[in-house]
């Protein structure tokens, strides 16, 4: 069988399979030698609760990337399933609704990540579910992307934070190091820097907005085009971001 | 009590300034160079650096504790041809090896000329850093009559750009005018943002009279916008680094160690400065060289050893001890003010007696904002 990633969104070579039929994934998941197979990930439009959970047992690391949650009472009933799958849940902020979701599983002990997709993202709601994710005394499951983007932030180190849980998990599974990865770490700053030396030319010869953002050292104007009104802004949710990550309260 | 801080003759570290040329490419408001046109060759001679060289090794030799800090200023340096740096360089290898561990060189330019070799060839002299400067504020640097910003911010980022590839850090000196006063943060974060792990140094304008007033400011006015950026830098200064002042009142405050003092606070610079002109003038520094007094003698027929001994600077020296006795007597910032530079007080009273305008920023800074701020009240450092 030919492992596939074409379609993949980030991109032909990210190293895992995609598929969208449940079939496909059943199939997937039975091949032999499984552990030794790049992740799976199954993506579907089906809501959480409703995405049939009849997957054969497997060593095959299976990611859940559902665009909807919908009821939480319609799945948080399968908790043991997500945990006997070893299953990794990714939501899309595309539905409002994912936030909370969020916080349900990683209460139940699931591991979740959101995913930023929405035209215009809600940067207060990004910033509670920070807010949960970092501070929350209860035992909880670790939420991307601010788990390992956490640990692996330094305060005098400038690289944006990745806001896309699905390619944080998937630096994860190629590390060695595994959830200590660099997470932030997408692709080397510096280089990044350079081919965007024209981008950062005019954000500073322009003095645009983003060259005077107190948190233009974690997203170097990534979001300028969707910087948000008053209060709910990029500006502050990732003031609120540094602020977490430079927590001595917190246990990294 | 001491006077001023002792100085350990054996192992001290001189500054020199070396003004190469007075051509730059940017026309800056507040630059005494561009505005204090004299006349003369616009830029230094292979004969005068030869023959500087000559007295440095000179200097270095009989002082075998010593050590010389080269600082190539300007004008901008970088608008010498690279063969007159790479002859220095020649000369070194060739006739100084001796004494070159005890010579280091630095640099201040403007960057607008940087280019790879250039970023080498200051690499092949030693250099790891470069000093620059900035101002996002349209209108106070660039080249013209109107002080072209776009163009000197357009190649001065191109500059540190190719300086920072090439392995040399690139440290900003930012200078405070009244048109920075209207929001200091937002400044403060623009020049961070910029050089998220560079050194950022603030730095009062100084004016000649009838110079641009509308930029001018005064000591409290500096201290307030001071204030403003520590109240942000100290409780984030892990994230921001090293900003100065603020770095170096740390360091004398808490640490107690007051060996980072710039030459104004220094108290010392009677002893560890001099500045050397296009034509081998030399002069206490690069300030008293601009304006034209303090003035030593010509590297032709003065040594370096004599313009440090000159009975010149005994009034200089002598100034702190006067100033301790009276005007300075009861101040609890002594140890870190030293009445600020001399030239402040030769300037409009023609003696050195009394203490800089500019120290009463740094009591005001330190009593307003520093001691609030951080819960930690300033104590002599040598008590
Ligand atoms: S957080 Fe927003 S305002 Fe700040 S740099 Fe990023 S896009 Fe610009
Ligand atoms: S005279 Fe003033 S500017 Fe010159 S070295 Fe001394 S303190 Fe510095």
């Amino acid at each position: 069988m030919t492992v596939t990633t074409a379609g993949s969104p980030l991109g032909a070579d990210s190293g895992y399979e995609l598929v969208s039929d449940p079939a496909r994934a059943r199939e997937a998941l039975s091949l032999r030698c499984g552990g030794c197979l790049p992740p799976l990930l199954y993506e579907t439009d089906t809501p959480l609760g409703e995405v049939p959970l009849d997957f054969p047992p497997s060593a095959r690391q299976l990611w859940l990337y559902a665009h909807k949650p919908g009821r939480p009472a319609t799945w948080i009933r399968k908790r043991r399933e997500f945990l006997d799958h070893r299953l990794y849940i990714l939501l899309s902020d595309r539905d409002p609704f994912s936030f909370t979701a969020a916080r349900i599983l990683s209460s139940l002990g699931v591991p979740c990540g959101l995913r930023q997709e929405a035209e215009q993202p809600d940067w207060e709601a990004w910033a509670d579910l920070l807010g949960y994710a970092a501070y929350a005394a209860v035992p909880h499951a670790p939420v991307e992307p601010f788990a390992s983007a956490m640990r692996s932030y330094r305060p005098e180190r400038a690289r944006p934070f990745c806001m896309d849980a699905l390619a944080i998990i998937v630096r994860q599974s190629r590390k060695p190091s595994g959830p200590d990865a660099d997470a932030t770490d997408l692709s080397n700053i510096r280089e990044r820097e350079m081919c965007d030396a024209e981008r950062v030319d005019r954000f500073f010869l322009d003095r645009h907005p983003c060259s005077f953002c107190p948190a233009w050292r974690v997203c170097m104007g990534t979001y300028e085009r969707i910087r948000g009104e008053g209060e709910n802004t990029c500006s502050v949710f990732f003031r609120e971001w540094m602020e977490a990550c430079e927590c001595p309260a917190i246990e990294k | 009590m001491s006077c001023h801080r002792e100085i350990e003759h054996a192992g001290l570290v001189r500054t020199l300034i070396v003004k190469t040329t007075r051509l730059c490419t940017s026309n800056c408001a507040y630059c005494d160079v561009v505005s204090r046109k004299k006349p003369g060759p616009s830029s230094m001679s292979d004969d005068v650096a030869k023959n500087l060289l000559q007295r440095v090794a000179e200097y270095l030799r009989a002082k075998p504790d010593d050590a010389i800090t080269w600082i190539w200023h300007g004008g901008e340096p970088l608008l010498l041809p690279k063969a007159f740096y790479r002859k220095v360089l020649e000369s070194i290898r060739e006739q100084y090896a001796d004494v070159s561990d005890r010579l280091h060189f630095d640099m201040q330019s403007n960057l607008m000329v940087m280019d790879r070799e250039w970023a080498e060839l200051l690499q092949d002299m030693g250099l790891t850093s470069i000093g620059s400067s900035y101002d996002p504020e349209p209108g106070i640097r660039g080249p013209g009559e109107s002080r072209r910003s776009d163009i000197y911010n357009k190649a001065f980022l191109r500059g540190m750009r190719i300086a920072e590839d090439a392995g040399l850090s690139v440290g900003i000196i930012y200078v405070v005018t009244k048109k920075s006063l209207a929001n200091p943060l937002e400044l403060f974060r623009h020049l961070t943002n910029l050089r998220p792990d560079g050194a950022l140094k603030f730095n009062p304008v100084l004016l000649p009279e009838n110079r641009f007033p509308e930029l001018r400011i005064t000591p409290e006015e500096y201290a307030d916008f001071l204030g403003a950026v520590f109240a942000e830098w100290w409780p984030n200064r892990q994230r921001y680094g090293k900003i100065d002042p603020f770095q170096t009142l740390v360091q004398c405050i808490i640490e107690k160690d007051t060996n980072g003092l710039v030459c104004v606070d220094s108290g010392i610079c009677a002893h560890t400065h001099a500045s050397i002109s296009l034509d081998g003038r030399i002069a206490q520094c690069g300030r008293s060289d601009d304006w034209d007094v303090m003035s030593y003698g010509n590297i032709r027929e003065c040594s370096l050893l004599d313009a440090f001994e000159s009975p010149l600077r005994l009034e200089m020296k002598e100034r702190y001890g006067s100033l301790r006795a009276g005007e300075c007597s009861d101040c609890r910032f002594w140890d870190i003010c030293h009445g600020g530079c001399p030239l402040d007080s030769l300037q409009p009273r023609g003696h050195f007696k009394a203490p800089s305008p500019w120290s009463a920023a740094q009591r005001r800074f330190i009593e307003e904002y520093f001691e609030p701020i951080t819960g930690i009240c300033f104590q002599s450092v040598t008590s």
